[in-house]
Order: structure tokens, then C-alpha cells, then sequence
């Protein structure tokens, strides 16, 4: 590159430099935000891995994190069930659920009959709040409410502990209990960025499609979800930074005990914050917890990375 | 360019990061605001159950006494973690470092204060109390020393637990709790029941509730249940069956919750190396047997499994309605008040007591039964049992027990009989034990913090302790109860203070153990197998409810029946998997 | 997007249409159930929610509305402690992180200076690398600002600029024409001038979605004040409290209902009136990082 070009690329005119004093002043918090409450937050994370409560070097965390795999942490909680509830719960949603509800907000948004009022009728849960739709769920599989005495009277084999406690006390029923209410609530297509990418999507791409022919099936697949494509990868490598930590309000349907055999990994991490703040955090042990975050966050980057390397590629074959 | 632009973005994160990591482990740690003068006690302590007031108005008294000599004490802002590894670790990093001399803390082990302390090094984290606190007197708030020795005023039992293997001590115990069961008298009154000496009385107060007695209905229409459970791993039950396990045999449950063999010199042998089996004992059955009866969530609020601590202890305390969940017993401790205090109005608080753990009616069958020398039947061996505790509960001596039951009952008991029931009753599982004041090693004002925990084991402190904490002191029974108005309160005073009482508590040691062993039968799972396993024994198709109501009759000899199959059932097949267990780990390590 | 119509179609897609109608029309039952059983739970009695809770109510009892505001309290705190924090964490967060977000944005989009490119790197990367399990790491920073329990500082934390609402307003910004405040600055105008009376009205749907977005996520928080700030109770935490709280009296299972409804009502109506501008304005393509 020669040097005049180069100096017209990454050179700044005196217009240019004159807005410098406010781009930086309105830059300023943010970025300073940034660096305390993510940089440092998460290199001080890292460090406290490897730190005794005395600020000594250790590994013990870290051993301490693999042993917890497959026993009970000092947390009173077992790591590898919760890991392996969590897998299952973001095998569920993102790899089943996801991609049906990407068909039902595609027809949603071709206006099916009375679309306003299902979109707003699906977005409920979300504007309830978990506290209140968490407590309204756990009467409503209650022993004496509505889900229970339908399965019984269909002749369900229902464990005891259901017929006297409810879904959420029987280790059998529980988690399936809570799989199924947000796999109901993931199925039908709520998602705003979706929506909003499927509106993007020009009429005049449907209409040229009809005339050469293409029937409704067609349509969805091979131009409507293509146009969204790069939206779709967004949201399925968001998707995979949550591969460990997928939680479905555990905390709040199990109020706070995770019991019975419900944990998953991200209720795990928010009970040891919230008992630490409990504590008031006064010379508390951090390394544990920290130890563990690490640990999972180590897991977490090459499935992301190769995630996102894989739709990359996906894309690139997608696009138009 | 793009490509390498993105790396130097990257590497430039990266590198801010690992600064940032190593400002902070090179962070350096939040001095507090102690007074290091040697005259002034820097205390450290937990915020726990019996709240904090109690240090304040003992730390006045104190700086009263000691005005001349100019002792002050320096609470620094109690914490709720400031116990265990949390205090432990910061005791490890010396005084020097934190500056305090006190910790008022708990959930520490004897042997982690000393030598052989995990976090110790080889030093002891503190001061050895014994010449220092426990040999000397306590002293009043009048500045005078008592008559007798602080070591006087405690059990031999009690004291022990702060004591290490190399016989120190290190921790001053200062509080005085127990297990049992939490009643609301005044639902209890409606059935026209007495509260229940022993577990057979107990469970004909469960019946009564169940089926309807004295004009009340029974649970189904009244909604009020004989007990109510918290979900979770659940300590109050687990504490109940310490209890009941310690009572038929207290060498069998130290054995087994332990699981150590201790020989006739004290030493201990842990069952990895001896193998001992500790799920084939008699004494496991018998409670194992109540645990099933007891976790029956049949007789417990509906949705117990899954309650919240707040929410089991509302459906306890409120009055029944009809329509909303209610119970008449909870497991709890005699901390219980302090807990729901904030939550109830006075007026409704009056209406819970508490008992002390009813003694299980296995006992007196194998004293007098049958197949004793007494020849007794079970109803006679419970009655029997049940006036001997009654006896207890009010300081009878042994020897006005036996002359008792000789003329109620014409048997005469030998004396062994009557102590091993009068024992049983006395037997308070504790954690309050486990709450200790520790002077910190080469503390500053480590005097000053001497003379604090002999002013904490005077009478006039017990008397603080009682009002303030609503909790029984450890060193005194003389008591003026007149300012302690609540019954339930009352009643936890006066089961620990019982002459008869004796503390024990769960060996913390299993856990490490049972984790090496990798056994799922932690006990604390109870709960929630047990309701599973009764109707796997009671048979695939029946109906489980006739247990109570079969025919419309309470017929219980049944539901024995099925609580007794099901608890071998389940005694078995942990025996079975103990031993595997072992023979494992033994073949792991070469040893077997 | 072309809406399709039912008589136009193939006999299979017909069947499809009505399908999928019947899916939309069930799944509408199942999500909007909860809030009617809650509806038809707060008009009742406490005697007769615990009879049959799942009947109608045989007497409608809006005085538990009222109650409400006199008898749903945890410990030291009442319902309208509890709206008035809610209230003032809604409008501080969504300012504060509305703001945040858009002044990062702004100039990021519309301007080009040294570290540009390199911040918008990094909010990229800090969006997509998952970096798990800071919670306590956070909790110990913030008991150590004393941020905790601290209403004056609180705000700080929650000033996030480089979240999705980054991305959203980037887009945006960038789709704005340079001719409007290039012409705003031909006129005279300041660069703040320029951005407060050019630029953000015309972005003001897309701010407007995402300020109602934030909103409704700030109303309904309730992990972070259970953490944070748990002395100054939000209706969500609030909410929380009461139920597992043992401050029972006979018929709140009522007020609770009541104080449901009450507080969800406006988070509600709030979307439902800007659904469409909250679904065309909420938009981000691929992420090129």
C-alpha cells in the first residue's frame, strides 16, 4: 500500500480531531464501567481459582472442582448431576425446541388467524416475571391441582410422593416437570429478534417464490429461513455460551434447595453466590466457587469456538 | 489486516485481563478496625441463632468491672460465616496479622485448633484455656470470683468435645441447645392428648390426630396433620434419629454414626481398616423401623417434602382453620424461637412448647420385655418406661424412681435399668457444643480476653445469656426464670438444665469418611426414599391409606408391620452395599 | 412479511393451516391459564381458595385489592415500600443502561477515532466468550465498593454499555444518514446538540423498544436484588418474600394473588400497546467479530 493511501485510510482529518474530546468524555464510563465490572471482576474470578483464602498459590480449588464431579461439593451439592441436568435441559431446548419454534414464529409472522393475540398471549410468562410464574406453576402441579388429577384420572401410575406432595417432590417427576413447562413455553415463537428478522424479510421474495411455483413448505425452508440466517447463527452461538449453564428457575421452583434432584449448573453457581451473600461475604472462601467457574468456562470455549467455527461455515453455505 | 487486528484485539484483552489478575492476587486485604494495646479485646464473632445482643451487654458489664484497669472490648461487626474453615482460615493467618483475640465462633473440631489442625502448621491456632479459663473460677459482675472452678460447673461429657487428642483445650463453650420435638400445645389440647414420653405414646398422639379423636375430625377433613416436615436435606430429622439410635444404645450410635470402633484405652479404629459392619445391629433396625414410621408423609402436611423451613414452621405454629395445612409436631431444637420470633405474634408463639425427644419404646422392651429377667409385655414395658421418664423429667433420684415404680407397678428395677432410661431421657443432641470462644494464639490482650470468658461462664452471665439469647446457659442451673415468659422457651431451659441431661452430638468425622466411601446412604436422604420403600413393601396395587383407615378401623398393627419390613428391607441392603463399598476401597488400596 | 391466506392454499396446507391453529390456540390456553387461575385466585377468600383452588370463585372480593396495600408486608416492609423501590430501580436501570448502551454506541457508529474498531472488538468478544461463574468474584468487588444494600451507588453497576442493547443501537445509529447531522453541524449545532435533537429522536423507536424491554426485565429482577439488595425489596423479591415467608395470616393466599396481579398488570398493557414497535426496533444481523 502506498504511503499516501495508507495515511488517507488511518488518518484523521482536524475536523475529525476537533470530536475527539467528546467521543472519549462520552466514552469515558462506559469503558471505565467495563474494565471494574467485567475485566477485573473476571481476571479477580480467575485469580481466586488459584488463591487460599489467605492469598496464598494453590491448586486445591481446582482439585477441588474435579472432585466434586462426582461427589458432594462443600456446597452440599453434587457438580456431575448438575452438569449432567444441564446438558440435558440445553439438549432439549436449543436442539429440539429451538428449531420448532423457528417454524412456529415463521408462521406467526405470515399473520396465521389471530396472530396479534397469540404473540401477546405467549410473551405472558416473560412480562409475569419468573417469581410469579414459578409460583403459579407449583400449584398447578400440585397434588391437587389441575395436571395431577388429569393424570390420574387417565389412569397415570403416578409415584406416591405425587399423589401426596405434587410433581415437584418426587425425584422421578421433578425435573421433567420443569423441562416440560419452559419446553412449553420455548415451542411457540416469542422471540423478539426473531420475529423482528422474520419482518425484515421482503414481501416481494414470497411473491416471486409463487410464481415460480414454490409451495408453503418451500417457502419457509428455502427463503424465508435462509434470509434470517445470519440472525439464526447469532442466536444459536449466544445459545452455546449457555451450553452449561442453562437454567429453568430451579432455585425458585425448589425454593433455593435444589431438591429434589433438580440442580443444574447455573442454579449451582447462583446458590454459592447467594450464600455468600447471605454471609455478608465476610472473609468467605472464594476459591471454590471461583475454582468452579473457571473450570466451566475452560469447558465452555472450545464448544463455542467450535460451534462457531461449524455455523461460520454453515453460513457461508447458506447465504445468498 | 482484519485478521491481525482482531489478534491484537484479542491479545490486548487478554493482557489487560492477566493484569488485572495480578493486581488482584496481589490485592491486599481489608484491615479492620481492631485496637491492638493489649488492653483492648478484639472480638470476632458469628452471628448465629442466639443473635448478638448477649456479647454487648456481657462486653458493658465487663468494661464496668474493669474500668481501673482499662480493659475495653471491641466487637468488630459479627458476621453470620465467621465459623468453621471460614474462622479457621482467618485464625491461621495469626494475630499478628488480624489483629483480633477472640473469636466467638463455632462448628470447629477440638483437634483443628490444635497441633494437628488442618490449617495449623503444626502450632496450635490457640491458646490452651484450660489454666487460663476453665481451672480458674468464673467471675460475677460484681467483679467477684465464684467458689467453685469453672471445670465444676460443666459435665465431663460436655467439656470433652473441646478437647484435642493431645488432651488441650482450646474452646470455650457457651451455649447449651438441644433436638426435640417443637408442639403446639394448644391444637393437642383439642384431641384431648398428653404429650408423649415415648415413641409408642407419640405415635397413639399421631393416630389420634389422624383418624379424629375427642370430637375432632380426623386429617383429611380438618387439615390438621400430625407432623410437618422441612424439604431438603433435612437436619431436624436426621437429629431426631441420632437421638432415638443414642437412646437404645448410645455406643451402637457413636459406632455408627462415627463409624469408629473406640476401644477400652479410647483409641479409635475407623471401619475401613476393621471392617465393622455397621448397618447389622439390632439397634440400626429399631431405627430405622422409626424412621420409616416417622417419615410416613402420610402423616405430614401435604407438599412436606417440598416446604420451606419458614413455610413448615407457619403450619406449626398458626392456628388450623379447616382449610389451610396445619401440624401438631415438628423435629426442631430448642434454638426454634429464635428463629420464628420475627415471623409470629407473641400471642400464638404461646401456644408452642417444647419436649424433649420421646424415648423410643424399643428400649423398654429390652430392659424389661419378655426376654428379660422381667418377663414384662410391651404395653407394660412402655408404660413403665413412660412413668420412669416422666420421674426424670421432674429430678427424681434413682433411687426415688425405683421405690416409685415399685409401688405404681410392684417390679423392682435394678438401679442399671432405671439409669440406662433415666439416661436415655436426660440425652440432648446438641450443636451448641460445637459453639466455642477461642482466645486467639499469642493474642495481645490475651489476659483481658481470659477474665471475658470467665465473666461468660458466671451465673450472672447464665442468667444475660437466658433473657437475652432465650437459650439455656451452660454453667448454671440456679435460673430466675420470672423474665422468661414464653412457654417455649421455658421449656427448652429447663430439658437442658434437667440434672439428668446429658449432651451428645453427631460426629462430624462421617462425612469425610462416607465421601471416600462414596455411600449414598448419607441418612439425610431419609425422607424422601422412605415413603417409596413403604409401598414397595405394602405390595404394587393396594391401597397404602388403608394403613390407617383399612375398614374404617385404625388398625395399626399392619402399619408396624410394613414400617418394620421395609426398615429391614432397607437395613439389608445398605449392609450390602457398605460392605461392597469397603471391599472396594480395601481392594483399591491393596489391603484387602 | 406476506400474510397467508387460508382459501388461496392446497388442500395439505390447509390442514397444516388449521393444525397449526389449533397448536397456536392451546399453547395460547396453557400460557395465558396461570394468569387467570391467578385472576380468579385474588377475588376469592382464603377459605375458599384452600376448598377448592381451582374452582370460581362463588362471590367476587375485590376488597382484596385493598388489603393488599395494608397486609401484604414481610417483616419490616409493606407493599408500597416495595412498589416505590420497584418504581425507582425501573426508571434508574432503564436510564442508566439505556444511556449507557446509546452513548457508547453513538460514537462508535458515527464517528471515527483511535480504538474504534478495537471497542467494538471487544464488546463483540465480551458478548460471545462465555466467561461463567463470576458471581461471587462480583459479589466480593461490590461488598468491597460497598455498593451492596447502597442505593446512591448501585445505579453504577447496572450502567452496562457493552450488552445487546449495544448491538441494537449500533445498528441503528449506523442507519441513520450522515446528511442530517452533518447538516446540524453546518447550522451551528454541538456535537451533544447534534445527538440529543437529531439523532435520538430519530432512533427514538428503536430506544423506545429497548427502554421497554430493559423495563420489563428490570421490574421483574429479582436474583440480582436478592443478592444486592435485599434491604430494599423490589415487588419481584417481594413477592418471593411473602410467599415463603411464614407471615401467614388465614386468606393470604388471596392477597398474594392480588399483589400478583397488581404488579404484573402494567408490565402487560405496557407491552401489548408497543408490541409492534418493540418487535420491528429490537433487531441485530450477524455478528461479525
Amino acid at each position: 500500500m502506498s504511503s499516501e493511501i495508507k495515511k488517507k485510510k488511518f488518518g484523521y482529518s482536524k475536523f475529525e480531531k476537533m470530536n475527539f474530546p467528546f467521543i472519549y468524555l462520552m466514552i469515558a464510563f462506559p469503558i471505565i464501567q467495563f474494565l471494574v465490572f467485567w475485566v477485573y471482576v473476571n481476571a479477580s474470578s480467575i485469580a481466586l481459582s488459584f488463591q487460599t483464602a489467605q492469598g496464598e498459590f494453590t491448586f486445591r480449588n481446582i482439585s477441588a472442582v474435579f472432585k466434586a464431579f462426582n461427589t458432594v461439593d462443600s456446597y452440599g451439592l453434587n457438580f456431575g448431576e448438575s452438569l449432567k441436568h444441564s446438558l440435558i435441559i440445553w439438549g432439549i431446548s436449543h436442539l429440539i425446541v429451538f428449531p420448532i419454534s423457528i417454524i412456529t414464529t415463521y408462521i406467526l409472522q405470515r399473520q396465521i388467524f389471530g396472530h396479534y393475540v397469540w404473540r401477546v398471549c405467549y410473551i405472558i410468562p416473560s412480562l409475569m416475571g419468573s417469581i410469579i410464574w414459578t409460583t403459579l406453576i407449583k400449584y398447578i402441579v400440585a397434588y391437587d391441582g389441575p395436571v395431577v388429577t388429569l393424570l390420574l384420572q387417565a389412569g397415570a401410575d403416578l409415584p406416591e410422593m405425587v399423589r401426596h406432595s405434587g410433581l415437584l417432590a418426587s425425584e422421578k417427576t421433578a425435573l421433567p416437570t420443569v423441562i416440560a413447562v419452559s419446553t412449553i413455553m420455548g415451542l411457540v415463537g416469542n422471540s423478539a429478534v426473531l420475529t423482528g428478522a422474520f419482518s425484515r424479510v421482503p414481501d416481494e421474495i414470497f411473491e416471486s417464490a409463487k410464481l415460480d411455483g414454490a409451495g408453503f413448505w418451500r417457502e419457509c425452508f428455502q427463503i424465508a429461513i435462509p434470509c434470517v440466517w445470519s440472525t439464526l447463527v447469532m442466536m444459536m452461538t449466544f445459545s452455546l455460551c449457555s451450553i452449561f449453564t442453562s437454567d429453568v428457575n430451579v432455585f425458585l421452583y425448589s425454593n433455593g434447595t435444589g431438591e429434589p434432584g433438580m440442580t443444574t449448573v447455573g442454579f449451582h453457581l447462583y446458590i454459592i453466590t447467594y450464600r455468600i451473600s447471605m454471609s455478608g461475604g465476610a472473609r468467605t472462601s472464594y476459591g471454590y466457587p471461583a475454582a468452579l467457574g473457571l473450570v466451566l468456562t475452560c469447558m465452555t470455549l472450545p464448544v463455542v469456538l467450535i460451534g462457531r467455527w461449524l455455523l461460520d461455515k454453515l453460513q457461508d453455505a447458506v447465504e445468498l | 489486516m482484519k485478521g491481525s487486528f482482531k489478534k491484537v484485539a484479542a491479545l490486548t484483552l487478554c493482557l489487560t485481563m492477566g493484569a488485572s489478575t495480578g493486581v488482584s492476587l496481589a490485592a491486599c486485604t481489608k484491615k479492620d478496625n481492631v485496637i491492638v494495646d493489649g488492653k483492648t479485646i478484639n472480638i470476632r464473632m458469628v452471628e448465629a441463632g442466639n443473635g448478638v445482643e448477649w456479647a454487648y451487654v456481657l462486653a458493658d458489664e465487663f468494661e464496668r468491672v474493669y474500668a481501673n484497669e482499662g480493659y475495653q472490648v471491641n466487637i468488630l461487626e459479627p458476621s453470620s460465616d465467621m465459623s468453621g474453615s471460614v474462622a479457621l482460615t482467618d485464625m491461621a493467618m495469626g494475630t499478628e496479622e488480624t489483629g483480633i483475640d477472640l473469636y466467638i465462633t463455632g462448628g470447629i473440631k477440638a483437634d483443628e485448633l490444635g497441633v494437628d489442625g488442618s490449617y495449623a502448621n503444626g502450632t496450635a491456632l490457640a491458646e490452651d484455656i484450660r489454666e487460663l479459663v476453665y481451672n480458674q473460677p468464673a467471675i460475677g459482675y460484681d467483679g467477684v470470683e465464684e467458689s467453685v472452678k469453672i471445670s465444676d460447673k460443666i459435665s465431663v461429657e460436655q467439656a470433652s468435645y473441646s478437647v484435642d487428642s493431645h488432651g488441650a483445650m482450646y474452646g470455650f463453650q457457651y451455649n447449651n441447645t438441644t433436638g426435640g420435638l417443637a408442639v403446639n400445645k394448644k391444637k393437642l389440647d383439642q384431641y384431648g392428648l398428653e404429650l408423649p414420653k415415648t415413641t409408642n405414646e407419640l405415635w397413639a398422639c399421631v393416630e389420634a390426630i389422624k383418624l379424629g379423636a375427642n370430637g375432632v375430625k380426623g386429617s383429611a377433613e380438618t387439615k390438621n396433620y400430625p407432623f410437618t416436615y422441612v424439604s431438603g436435606s433435612n437436619g431436624y430429622v436426621v437429629q431426631a434419629l441420632q437421638t432415638w439410635l443414642a437412646q437404645y444404645d448410645y455406643q451402637e450410635s457413636q459406632r455408627f454414626w462415627s463409624m469408629q470402633e473406640t476401644a477400652a484405652d479410647g483409641t479409635k479404629t475407623d471401619m475401613l481398616t476393621n471392617g465393622y459392619e455397621v448397618f447389622n445391629t439390632l439397634a440400626v433396625e429399631e431405627m430405622l423401623t422409626l424412621a420409616h414410621q416417622y417419615m410416613d408423609i402420610r402423616i405430614a402436611t401435604n407438599g412436606s417434602t417440598t416446604h420451606s423451613l419458614d413455610t413448615a414452621q407457619s403450619h406449626l405454629i398458626q392456628e388450623n382453620n379447616g382449610y389451610q395445612p396445619s401440624a401438631v409436631f415438628m423435629f426442631n431444637g430448642s434454638w426454634m424461637y429464635n428463629e420464628v420470633k420475627l415471623n409470629f405474634n407473641k400471642d400464638l408463639l404461646q401456644n408452642i412448647t417444647f419436649i424433649n425427644m420421646p424415648v423410643i419404646s424399643a428400649l423398654g422392651t429390652r430392659l424389661m420385655g419378655s426376654d428379660t429377667s422381667y418377663g414384662l409385655d410391651d404395653a407394660k414395658c412402655d408404660e413403665i418406661l413412660s412413668y420412669i421418664v416422666g420421674m426424670v423429667d421432674e429430678n427424681k433420684t434413682i433411687a426415688e424412681m425405683i421405690t416409685a415404680v415399685q409401688s405404681e407397678f410392684s417390679v423392682t428395677l435394678s438401679e442399671d435399668v432405671v439409669k440406662e432410661i433415666a439416661r436415655a431421657r436426660g440425652l440432648n443432641y446438641t450443636r451448641g457444643i460445637e459453639q466455642i470462644a477461642v482466645i486467639n494464639k499469642n493474642a495481645a490482650a490475651k489476659e483481658p480476653a481470659a477474665l471475658f470468658l470467665r465473666m461468660m461462664a458466671s451465673d450472672d452471665f447464665a442468667q444475660t445469656w437466658l433473657e437475652t439469647a432465650n437459650s439455656a446457659p451452660l454453667y448454671s442451673k440456679n435460673l430466675d426464670m420470672t423474665n422468661v415468659t414464653n412457654e417455649f422457651v421455658r421449656a427448652a431451659v429447663e430439658i437442658c438444665t434437667n440434672d439428668y441431661a446429658e449432651c451428645f452430638t453427631g460426629p462430624r468425622s462421617t462425612s469425610g469418611l462416607r465421601k471416600k466411601l462414596g455411600l449414598n446412604s448419607t441418612m439425610f436422604s431419609l425422607i424422601t426414599h422412605i415413603p417409596s420403600e413403604v409401598y414397595k413393601t405394602y405390595g404394587e396395587g393396594k391401597n397404602v391409606n388403608s394403613i390407617f383407615e383399612e375398614d374404617g378401623s385404625k388398625s395399626t398393627s399392619k402399619g408396624m408391620e410394613i414400617y418394620r419390613t421395609a426398615a429391614k428391607a432397607m437395613q439389608e441392603r445398605e449392609y450390602e452395599h457398605c460392605m461392597g463399598q469397603w471391599s472396594k476401597w480395601l481392594t483399591e488400596h491393596g489391603l484387602g | 412479511m406476506a400474510k397467508i391466506t387460508f382459501r388461496k392454499q392446497t388442500a395439505e396446507v390447509k390442514i397444516t393451516y388449521v393444525v397449526f391453529l389449533i397448536f397456536y390456540i392451546v399453547m395460547a390456553f396453557l400460557h395465558i391459564m396461570p394468569l387467570g387461575w391467578s385472576l380468579m385466585s385474588s377475588v376469592k377468600t382464603g377459605e375458599e381458595f384452600f376448598a377448592n383452588s381451582f374452582g370460581l370463585p362463588t362471590a367476587i372480593h375485590l376488597d382484596n385489592y385493598i388489603r393488599v396495600f395494608k397486609e401484604f408486608t414481610y417483616r419490616q416492609y409493606n407493599y408500597l415500600d416495595m412498589l416505590w423501590n420497584s418504581l425507582w430501580m425501573l426508571v434508574v436501570g432503564v436510564v442508566v443502561e439505556v444511556l449507557a448502551s446509546a452513548l457508547l454506541a453513538y460514537p462508535l457508529a458515527r464517528f471515527r477515532f483511535p480504538g474504534r474498531s478495537f471497542i467494538y472488538t471487544v464488546v463483540i468478544f465480551a458478548n460471545t466468550i462465555p466467561i461463567i461463574g463470576a458471581g461471587p468474584a462480583k459479589f466480593k468487588l461490590m461488598s468491597a465498593l460497598g455498593f451492596v444494600n447502597n442505593p446512591w451507588l448501585i445505579w453504577i453497576s447496572w450502567a452496562n454499555a457493552f450488552d445487546f442493547a449495544f448491538i441494537v443501537f449500533y445498528g441503528n445509529f449506523k442507519g441513520i444518514s450522515m446528511t442530517y447531522s452533518e447538516a446540524a453541524k453546518m447550522d451551528g449545532a454541538g456535537n451533544l446538540r447534534v445527538l440529543f435533537q437529531i439523532i435520538f429522536p430519530q432512533a427514538f423507536p428503536c430506544i423506545a423498544a429497548i427502554s421497554i424491554t430493559s423495563a420489563i426485565n428490570v421490574w421483574n429482577n429479582y436474583s440480582t436484588v436478592m443478592i444486592y439488595m435485599r434491604e430494599y425489596p423490589n415487588l419481584a423479591y417481594g413477592l418471593y418474600l411473602f410467599n415463603t415467608a411464614a407471615n401467614y395470616v388465614a386468606d393470604s393466599k388471596p392477597i398474594y394473588f392480588a399483589a400478583t396481579i397488581i404488579s404484573c398488570i402494567p408490565v402487560i398493557v405496557l407491552y401489548a400497546c408497543n408490541q409492534k414497535l418493540i418487535l420491528t426496533n429490537v433487531t441485530a444481523g450477524g455478528l461479525k467479530g
